[in-house]
């Protein structure tokens, strides 16, 4: 069974006791950790998690696209301290943790903030898929429709001829189809 | 809580003041800023007036990304106008969707896109394409010859062309894309390219700056609009008074609104913007789809008293309003508009001379659901 990779947790937050006590939970549960102090600005966004000390300006300090997030972020509200919803929001955070935090609430803490940040790649990755698929499926009509009248094949053999082109190319059907239909078009054309 | 506060109702204005798209972004600008200053001077709304924060993305997608972001966050705004080439929609899309923003988008593209956090206001193919080639392929013939700019939008309006025209018994008989900053001589090239494969029609979704270096070239060559004229679906009397009237004269180009549709609505239009701008204010369907989609959200945001995207939206979707090119509405199911579908053909003066329009706003099919292969089949 391959290792599940490790994980990088980015710290930014002021050395303490809290900021030791979370570096040693995520220690215990085999993270890779780097503290980033003084507070560096912008962000950074390299690694697995960041987990950020709560500002009033943090959704201006960071740095990626909102909806193009590169990896969770978890901001670490300091006790005592009132956080904006409205700044967390903007900011695209995934979690918040009191800061310190108490250790056993890390580990699950920072898995359903990195689920739920793998799962929302996992549907923008789908959205992308589907409306390829939804371009090419009017795409593979015409080259099944140009297969059965040419070759006289039913539609499922037209259909069954592009896939096994598909797989034979490593390629989606529907760039088989429109292969298909632009050398149609050039021999119409001529 | 905007609801509660009494202070401007702040709206983003996001289109491309300077750089290679800026002829036709300033239209959708000044449409912008004409339906916030009348419904200003008319007291606002609720009371409130509209405030406007502008920034110049200049024809850069990424700066438009930069900038919806910085609207979103710094300046509390939730309802974006802008954007005109799909790749700044595409570019902005990730930002409103994670912040829940609106975009308000006021131009025709390519379909096969449904945001919940986009308000389509420009047309959908089959309200352009697809009258488009019924129009012309019996009058002029079945040799269709793409030429576009090297982008998304003329890649996927060109895919529905191929398939609109092969359904109807025509051919594509060759397909160019040129980057949207190349210079004048690469248009050269290419219409000398087109003319030796001897099409009937040449179909651009060539846009920006370069339009004007396209029929430029036609003309160049001495090539007869009469014989083998260029349709778009977006070369506007803005890009015609960019390239001389001389040059556009007779080509062809489909839009929901030329500035000639005759109807009271448009004609009070008409004159209050010359009035306001001056009688060269160039009048097209960006700047009337940039205008009549602040009038929906003025409509909207009457009723919902709020900006925010979860209120302001459901009272959106149901919108019907006068606009200059007729009644139109947003359709709930879409998020698309019901446009109305016309044709123009280019006048010595710059105008379209109207050859064909529909006698409704037809219904938005952004994926072409409802759309036949053949044009009997079609909606038009």
């Amino acid at each position: 069974m391959p290792a599940e990779p490790t994980l990088f947790a980015r710290i930014v937050a002021p050395p303490g006791p809290g900021t030791n006590s979370l570096r040693r939970a995520l220690l215990q549960m085999r993270a890779r950790v780097a503290v980033d102090w003084p507070e560096p600005d912008p962000l950074p966004s390299a690694g697995d998690v960041l987990m950020a000390v709560y500002a009033p300006d943090l959704h201006r300090r960071v740095p990626w696209m909102p909806g193009q997030a590169p990896l969770a972020l978890v901001v670490l509200i300091p006790a005592g301290r009132t956080a904006s919803a409205e700044v967390l929001r903007l900011a695209g955070c995934d979690a918040v943790l009191p800061h310190p935090a108490p250790s056993e609430v890390v580990a699950p803490t920072i898995q359903v903030a990195r689920d739920k940040f793998r799962y929302e790649g996992r549907l923008r990755g789908r959205i992308d898929k589907l409306e390829e698929t939804l371009r090419s499926v009017r795409t593979v009509e015409r080259a099944k429709a140009i297969l059965m009248a040419e070759r006289n094949m039913s539609e499922d053999e037209a259909y069954a001829l592009l896939r096994a082109r598909a797989m034979e190319r490593c390629v989606t059907v529907g760039a088989v189809a429109t292969a298909l239909l632009d050398s149609h078009d050039i021999l119409k054309a001529t | 809580m905007d609801g509660l506060d009494d202070g401007p109702w702040r709206v983003g204005v996001l289109f491309s003041n300077t750089g290679f798209m800026a002829v036709i972004e300033r239209t959708q600008i000044q449409g912008t800023l004409a339906a916030i200053e009348e419904i200003n001077a008319a007291g606002g709304v609720a009371g409130r007036p509209l405030q406007p924060v502008i920034y110049d993305p200049a024809s850069e997608p990424a700066n438009f990304a930069r900038c919806a972001r910085r609207m979103m966050v710094e300046d509390q705004v939730r309802s974006i106008f802008g954007c005109y080439t799909s790749s700044s929609r595409k570019a902005v899309l990730p930002v409103v969707e994670r912040l829940n923003g609106l975009l308000w988008y006021p131009t025709v593209y390519e379909g096969f896109e449904f945001s919940p956090n986009v308000v389509y206001t420009g047309a959908s193919p089959n309200q352009t394409c697809v009258v488009l080639c019924q129009y012309l392929m019996p009058r002029f013939g079945p040799r269709f010859f793409f030429v576009g700019s090297d982008y998304v939008y003329p890649r996927e309006t060109n895919r529905i062309m191929r398939e609109l025209i092969g359904a109807n018994g025509g051919t594509v008989v060759g397909e160019r894309y040129l980057p949207l900053w190349a210079p004048r001589r690469d248009f050269r090239a290419a219409m000398a390219e087109i003319r030796a494969a001897q099409p009937d029609v040449i179909f651009s979704t060539v846009v920006g700056e370069s339009t004007t270096y396209l029929y430029q070239s036609y003309a160049d060559l001495g090539m007869d609009p009469k014989v083998m004229p260029i349709a778009s679906i977006t070369t506007t009397e803005a890009e015609i008074a960019a390239m001389g009237h001389d040059v556009g004269e007779g080509h062809f180009t489909a839009a929901p609104y030329f500035a000639s549709v005759d109807n009271p609505r448009n004609a009070e239009f008409v004159r209050r913007l010359q009035a306001r701008y001056g009688s060269d204010v160039s009048l097209n369907m960006c700047f009337e789809a940039a205008y009549f989609q602040v009038h929906v959200f003025a409509r909207a945001l009457a009723e919902a008293n709020t900006t925010d995207t979860d209120l302001l939206r459901p009272f959106v979707m149901r919108t019907e309003i006068e606009a200059p090119q007729g009644r139109i509405a947003v359709n709930p199911l879409t998020g698309h508009t019901d446009l109305w579908a016309r044709i123009g053909r280019c006048n010595r003066r710059g105008q379209f001379d109207l050859v064909m329009q529909s006698t409704r706003a037809l219904r938005a099919d952004p994926y072409l659901v409802g759309t036949g292969r053949t044009f009997g089949e079609c909606v038009a």
